[in-house]
């Protein structure tokens, strides 16, 4: 018979849910207590606008290190699309957008692809696709292209949409759409299983080379929707636009408790994980920490996060 | 092999007799011969192949290849069948709650909850998962058992011995490896002996059952 017990493993999933709300909240509320001012709505948006490149970039990330993996390469394409854009969107309009947004879905397939066929680690597959992406976006341009005619189509990013800015509210629904495919399909359901064991997984008959691809594609797709919002934020493309927010999207990726071993965590909690490194970011500068200080504080506090955040009941080592 | 029947694969370690089943499920690759279902040539690239074939396999290293410890045990009985309990694009989690429930009670498996981690089960209950995740689709038709009563306890053993029975008589023809002749000679309608990648022997139904003397002779 099967017997129903009481179990009480969900009070330790909701406390590693909360636990990266909690260390949001305590940080706003830090900062709020030394600069009042940070609190106002005003300052509040445009901690929004800020967060939402990292945001789309760190959702690419997420699913691959869903798996296990990790795709270092995002930045860069995500730098690739920006010029992409720029000399498409003059001449093509929204075909253009959506020539940029389909190339960059195939290049994140294609390093999913070599990853799988080759059997070659996502690290190192990645790590040579960005040099590879920014090597083909800096020989295509060498410096920022300005974006003018058809700006537009990327452009309605930068409005707002009750004093929010579109483009937090369109990363918040994109995180959204892939917290529930990640929840509900049996796509999301073969990632975790991938993540936490892949032998069995592809012992059950789990088809992880196509999953593993798909989560490539997908990330390859969401680091182009990052290029666009890097146009409408910049009005140009720029070989190196996205480079700076590689580092920073992994971070909150582990600030949100995702595991970087994979299966454990999810879309969800990177979020959460953006708004920390944002938060941490502008903090620490409204806080008035020396700027000399500032790598530094954000080490420990990255570090202080990840162990606070990480859902470890799942977990059997962490490696 | 036959539906049905149980073959029995005996041979030292290194005969062969894991890269069969390995083979046929489509876990490894063959470097030659050939796999027919229903005398129609198949060719497996992946385990999921197999699976959409109707063959099951229970590997022998239960922890790591047969279950994903740190998923649930409901979410490790649908892994091998999602499509079972899907609808449209979705998963339908109440029918996966019913249908993982009713097999929990029909095996018998002892776990907290639905929710449990696989890996907290003990090894016997372990092995249920890993036989039910088989069992929930459709009938499946081939079913590999690698080392099946591996590190098991005895009452946990006599249980996962009478389920083998069981999923023959319904009907579906098992491929076994048994950790001892004596077991594989109680479980088996046909044993087939092997060294060195070659079957060297077989011993067939309607025979009197054979001597481990015997088998052991044509092992090495």
């Amino acid at each position: 018979m099967a017997t129903r017990t009481v179990s009480l493993d969900w009070l330790f999933t909701a406390r590693a849910s909360a636990a990266p709300g909690a260390v949001l909240l305590a940080m706003v509320l830090g900062v709020g207590v030394v600069q009042p001012s940070f609190l106002s709505f005003y300052s509040l948006t445009v901690l929004m606008r800020e967060s939402s490149p990292i945001l789309l970039l760190a959702l690419a990330q997420t699913g691959v290190v869903m798996l296990g993996g990790i795709d270092l390469s995002a930045a860069a394409v995500a730098s690739f699309s920006t010029i992409l854009l720029a000399l498409l969107l003059p001449s093509l309009g929204v075909w253009g957008l959506i020539v940029v947004l389909l190339i960059a879905t195939a290049v994140g397939a294609a390093q999913g692809y070599i990853h799988v066929a080759a059997q070659v680690s996502s690290f190192v597959v990645t790590l040579a696709g960005m040099g590879l992406w920014s090597g083909i976006a800096l020989s295509i341009a060498h410096t920022t292209i300005p974006v003018d005619q058809g700006y537009a189509v990327v452009g309605w990013m930068e409005g707002s949409l009750l004093g929010v800015p579109v483009s937090f509210v369109f990363g918040v629904g994109v995180a959204t759409l892939l917290w529930l495919a990640m929840r509900w399909t049996p796509f999301g359901r073969y990632v975790q299983a991938i993540g936490l064991g892949e032998t069995a997984a592809l012992l059950s008959g789990v088809p992880v080379g196509t999953v593993k691809i798909g989560a490539f594609a997908v990330s390859g797709l969401l680091a182009g929707l990052t290029g666009m919002a890097l146009v409408a934020r910049t009005y140009s493309g720029n070989p190196s636009a996205a480079s700076s927010l590689l580092l920073p999207s992994i971070a909150a990726v582990a600030v949100g408790g995702t595991a970087i071993t994979g299966g454990v965590g999810g879309y969800g909690r990177t979020a959460v994980g953006v708004l920390i490194i944002t938060v941490l970011r502008v903090g620490i500068a409204i806080v008035g920490i020396d700027p000399g200080y500032e790598p530094l504080c954000y080490g420990l506090v990255v570090v202080c996060a990840v162990a606070l955040t990480m859902d470890r009941t799942r977990m059997a080592v962490v490696k | 092999m036959r539906t049905g029947q149980i073959v029995g694969l005996a041979g030292v370690e290194g005969s062969g007799r894991e890269s069969v089943c390995r083979m046929i499920y489509g876990a490894e690759q063959p470097s030659g011969g050939e796999i027919l279902i229903e005398s129609r040539e198949v060719r497996f690239r992946s385990p999921a192949d197999a699976v959409a074939l109707g063959i099951g396999y229970v590997p022998a290293e239960r922890r790591v290849e047969g279950i994903v410890s740190a998923m649930s045990v409901k979410e490790n009985l649908t892994l091998a069948h999602l499509d079972v309990v899907r609808r449209g694009v979705a998963l339908d989690r109440r029918r996966e709650r019913e249908l993982t429930g009713s097999w929990i009670s029909r095996l018998r498996i002892k776990t907290p909850s639905l929710d449990a981690l696989a890996g907290q089960l003990s090894g016997g209950n372990q092995q249920k998962v890993v036989l039910a995740k088989w069992l929930i689709a459709e009938q499946p038709r081939v079913l590999i058992l690698d080392h099946p009563l591996r590190g098991l306890d005895v009452g946990a053993k006599a249980e996962i011995f009478r389920r083998i029975l069981e999923l023959a008589e319904n009907g579906i023809a098992v491929l076994l490896i048994a950790d001892t002749l004596e077991e594989l000679i109680a479980l088996s309608d046909t044993i087939l002996v092997m060294r060195d990648g070659r079957i060297t022997a077989r011993f067939g139904e309607g025979d009197p059952p054979p001597e481990p003397g015997l088998i052991l002779k044509h092992m090495i």
